[in-house]
């Protein structure tokens, strides 16, 4: 294996789950280096990918399907703030968890809507009608939140989203 | 000194550029994943201090004259203020459509 394809292997190996331009930033290689690379790493099974809302993450081939969505999830800063929450109290009502991390409700909500639908997060309903949050698999999730690394790109996206949303909040 | 005062103010256009085009952009991103009118208003609000740079640039380099140089700037102002105060007008809408109020929670 030539050395510069051990490094993307072995930068992939260290972030699980890391976007293809944060990829050849942090290598500091050209995009046309790192696909090709990638492209031969895949074809061997070294590295899997993965395309979630829009964006292509990359993994080393051990995590399942659901571990790579997770990933990718949990790798957004508010994302992985709410399900520390839910890890720490095992269920709990939606407008406490947006107190808890400090969030709008939307902020909360538009997160909501993808750890339900990637099967992170599930919401149950009680005797009342009212909703109450809890993870599906909490021990499988701490484990995956120990290894998600935010990008700054991400991390500054989902900071504005915070301010605006906590500014028009009523 | 015309010198000196030439030198601040392109600083001052590239330091204000620089910054308005990481809002933009992040404003930018944030409309593509929220799709929703408070984010587009913002987004509006922001490019409208990119443009502010825009005008300036192009004034220091002769393309616009220093009259409508005046006009544009203050009229980018009142865009701004009217990007932000429909956004705030419509903050309570917009929230109830992004948090599905009216569903029993």
């Amino acid at each position: 294996m030539s050395d510069t394809r051990r490094r993307v292997a072995a930068q992939v190996d260290a972030t699980p789950g890391i976007h293809f331009n944060a990829l050849v930033r942090t290598l500091d290689l050209a995009p046309g280096q790192v696909q090709y690379h990638l492209g031969r790493l895949r074809s061997t099974d070294e590295v899997a990918e993965q395309r979630l809302y829009g964006q292509t993450h990359y993994y080393p081939p051990t995590y399942d399907e659901w571990e790579r969505r997770a990933l990718a999830l949990l790798s957004r800063e508010t994302a992985a703030d709410v399900v520390a929450v839910l890890l720490d109290e095992g269920t709990a009502r939606p407008s406490a968890v947006a107190e808890r991390v400090g969030i709008a409700r939307s902020t909360l909500e538009w997160h909501l809507g993808r750890l339900v639908e990637q099967d992170l997060v599930r919401k149950r309903r009680d005797a009342r009608n009212r909703v109450h949050l809890e993870l599906t698999c909490p021990e499988e999730t701490a484990r995956l939140l120990r290894r998600a690394t935010p990008s700054l790109p991400g991390r500054l996206v989902d900071r504005f989203t915070r301010l605006v949303d906590n500014l028009l909040e009523e | 000194m015309g010198g000196v005062h030439d030198s601040g103010l392109a600083l001052s256009l590239i330091l204000a550029g620089g910054g308005s085009l990481l809002l933009v952009g992040l404003a930018a991103a944030a409309f593509v994943q929220r799709r929703s009118r408070s984010y587009l208003l913002v987004t509006l609000a922001l490019a409208t201090l990119l443009l502010r740079t825009l005008a300036g640039t192009l004034t220091m380099n002769g393309v616009l004259d220093a009259t409508l140089h005046h006009t544009a700037e203050h009229a980018l102002d009142v865009a701004l203020v009217g990007f932000l105060l429909v956004a705030v007008y419509t903050a309570r809408s917009d929230r109830a459509r992004a948090t599905g109020a009216g569903e029993r929670r």
